[in-house]
């Protein structure tokens, strides 16, 4: 099992990984160890016998001395750690607003296995021996948590000094604004509606960061009059940020990006379905194409991300996660092996039972429901947490 | 008519009784009449003998009170029979106890005596050993136990067996047009329905409800592992087969969990179907509209 692997070989790393998650502000509910081998919450065969209804404080204090854990972020913390704009879903977000202000999510295995990964190919210094180095895809049914678990990772490479470009929503990274021509390359379209915010918004994120690293590249920029020289630093590209021009920037800014070595690069993208197929555009010139025909290789940015199988970032690497909205028919044929995937899978009954007890503490629900509507709720959910979060709307 | 055989057998003891009592003593008259003298003969030997010893032993006792009555050797031998051997009575001797009876039938020329007993007399016959004042009934109801009703005879169930095949027990059902299969062992939880969770499989909450009642009722809705196919029909019709389907699964696993299956109707089969459509009407039950002129 992966945890008693950490548990066994890796303390040090283990207890570093937890210690990069605090946060200045940030709460946790448990304290304590985090892992151990005694738990057997998982033998679900043996509670046949009937559990007791009621559970008192002592009950709950030892229930939630385990290994998972929630992470709670206020708003601002969101903000300045992710992103303003990142999209999130409909469910998750009735999820922060009903639930408390605080926004809270359990941390779960995926994280840590991602995290696990991370740390190890920033310990080898992302040397690319094998193709299982270059990328991971957190892959699962509908509703499981896979874009919880990226932001959870992203939060915690940006706690751990990386640089991160989150992609909140590959549809919305693809999918946005109207398209114009690109003159160096005819072929390749360029999307200044979507690329102005996002700069800025990664400029305000990592501004700091980017003031360290210095242009490595030789490149001009005609419509804002930049030329590239080892002087200037990322943060002066990204500050003469210009609308017409900022799909190009966007461009030198990527392939800058390939060739940073101070910081340790991390591109999160939410989505990862939305490249393997056509996008919602036709072509411009040719006046007989139709709608949602045109493929992400002719779109100027987003063809830059779509290769994670040989990407060129030096130090860095990808984490995507696939979604539901559109059909994943196409990632077998395209990533066939299957040690690039991590599983997220449904909520056991333990995660289940973890969840209704955060919403009882936070005032959620008014009663604490019975162990038998517990598992009724499990069941009827058949474990999927966003839908377990649809059914305890229904029952409060 | 013979209304009931062993009552009838037991007062006739109870009459017998009665009359050995009376009619014992008609062939021993001359018994009788002989203690009588010996009675009287005594009374006046005794008188005389007025300084009485008491005796150490039975035989010199026996001698002296019989001094003087005891003329004769026979009458000494016979007293002395009847007081060291005594006899039990043959069966020439117990039959001619009976031969005086003439108003009241001899039991050897009684029909109802000599009736070879049958298994209902036995049945009686134990019955009232084991209870002995529930013979105000058969007065009351004057029938044959065989043709009686028996309010007490508990119904039996269809499911008698349990019938696990390596740990897999098989429960089928129908509804409507659709037929379903369920296949369930010990498990942790997890419910297919034809390889697909409830949640992928039905949409709407009812169904699911529907599916998960046997599991609720039997307060083991994380025990099993559950794989159901079901096949034709629409969504209610399956949903609503694939839960009888588990019922009869978890009969056949274990008969424990029938009673309170029983009880909740889980195993109750719907035989409704869609009702045919008929000639002249449009459709099973509507009617043309109906035209004047």
């Amino acid at each position: 099992m992966f945890l008693n692997r950490l548990f066994k070989n890796n303390i040090s790393i283990q207890n570093g990984l937890m210690k990069s998650f605090q946060y200045s502000n940030s709460r946790y509910i448990t304290n304590g160890y985090l892992y151990s081998n005694n738990h057997k919450h998982r033998n679900f065969s043996t509670s046949t016998t009937p559990e007791q209804t009621t559970t008192t404080t002592e009950q709950r204090k030892k229930e939630l001395n385990i290994p998972y854990q929630f992470l709670t972020l206020t708003k601002e913390q969101w903000d300045s750690s992710l992103g303003k704009n990142t999209v999130i879903s409909k469910s998750l977000a009735d999820q922060f607003t009903l639930v408390n202000k605080d926004r809270t999510t359990l941390l779960r295995k995926p994280t840590f296995e991602c995290i696990d990964w991370l740390q190890s190919q920033k310990e080898r210094s992302f040397v690319k021996e094998s193709p299982l180095d270059y990328f991971r895809i957190l892959d699962g049914s509908k509703g499981t948590g896979k874009s919880v678990a990226l932001s959870q990772v992203v939060f915690w490479a940006t706690q751990q000094n990386w640089l991160v470009l989150y992609i909140s929503s590959a549809n919305h990274f693809i999918n946005n604004g109207s398209l114009t021509k690109f003159e160096q390359q005819p072929l390749l379209f360029q999307q200044n509606d979507m690329a102005y915010p996002f700069l800025n918004d990664f400029l305000s994120l990592n501004q700091d960061k980017l003031k360290e690293i210095s242009l490595k590249t030789k490149f001009k920029i005609k419509g804002i009059k930049f030329e590239s020289s080892p002087e200037f630093t990322l943060y002066d590209l990204l500050s003469k940020n210009h609308f017409d021009s900022s799909s190009e920037i966007f461009y030198h800014f990527k392939r800058e990006l390939n060739a940073v070595t101070e910081f340790p690069v991390l591109v999160a993208i939410d989505g990862y379905n939305y490249f393997l197929r056509a996008s919602d555009y036709g072509d411009m010139f040719d006046p007989s194409s139709q709608f949602r025909t045109l493929p992400v290789d002719r779109l100027l940015i987003p063809s830059q991300f779509k290769d994670i199988k040989n990407h060129s970032l030096t130090n860095g690497v990808v984490v995507a996660c696939t979604s539901d909205e559109v059909q994943k028919e196409m990632i077998p044929y395209e990533i066939p092996e299957k040690g690039h995937f991590i599983s997220v899978e449904r909520f056991s009954l333990y995660e289940c039972r973890l969840f209704i007890s955060y919403l009882l503490e936070s005032g959620f629900l008014t009663k604490s429901p019975p162990q038998e509507s517990i598992q009724y709720l499990w069941q009827m959910a058949s474990g999927n947490p966003r839908e377990l979060w649809k059914l305890l709307r229904i029952y409060n | 008519m013979i209304q009931s055989v062993h009552r009838l057998s037991l007062n006739y003891y109870k009459y017998n009784s009665l009359i050995s009592n009376l009619y014992s003593n008609i062939g021993k008259s001359n018994t009788i009449y002989n203690s009588q003298k010996l009675q009287q003969y005594r009374y006046f030997s005794s008188s005389s003998n007025a300084d009485s010893k008491p005796f150490e032993t039975s035989k010199e006792k026996f001698l002296n009170e019989n001094k003087e009555g005891l003329k004769y050797r026979d009458d000494y031998l016979e007293n002395f029979k009847k007081e060291t051997q005594k006899k039990a009575k043959t069966d020439t001797e117990y039959k001619n106890e009976y031969q005086v009876r003439s108003a009241i039938p001899v039991p050897e020329q009684d029909e109802v005596f000599h009736r070879p007993s049958s298994k209902e007399d036995l049945a009686n016959i134990e019955f009232e050993r084991s209870r002995p004042d529930s013979n105000i009934e058969e007065v009351i109801l004057p029938f044959n136990d065989s043709s009686r009703f028996k309010p007490y005879s508990p119904l039996r169930s269809k499911i008698t067996s349990t019938r696990v095949v390596n740990g897999v027990a098989l429960g089928y059902s129908k509804r409507k047009r659709s037929h379903a299969v369920a296949y369930i062992k010990e498990g942790s939880g997890e419910l297919l329905i034809n390889g697909r969770t409830i949640l992928d499989y039905f949409p709407s909450i009812t169904y699911k409800d529907n599916v998960l009642q046997p599991l609720v009722m039997t307060e083991t809705l994380v025990k099993w592992d559950i794989n159901v196919k079901v096949s034709g029909g629409g969504l209610k019709g399956q949903s609503e087969a694939s839960a009888r389907a588990i019922a009869i699964g978890l009969c056949n696993y274990d008969l424990g969990y029938f009673p309170a299956l029983k009880i909740t109707g889980l195993l109750k089969s719907d035989s409704r179907k869609v009702e045919r459509k008929k000639p002249g009407q449009l459709k099973a039950r509507k009617k043309f509209p109906l035209v004047k002129r």
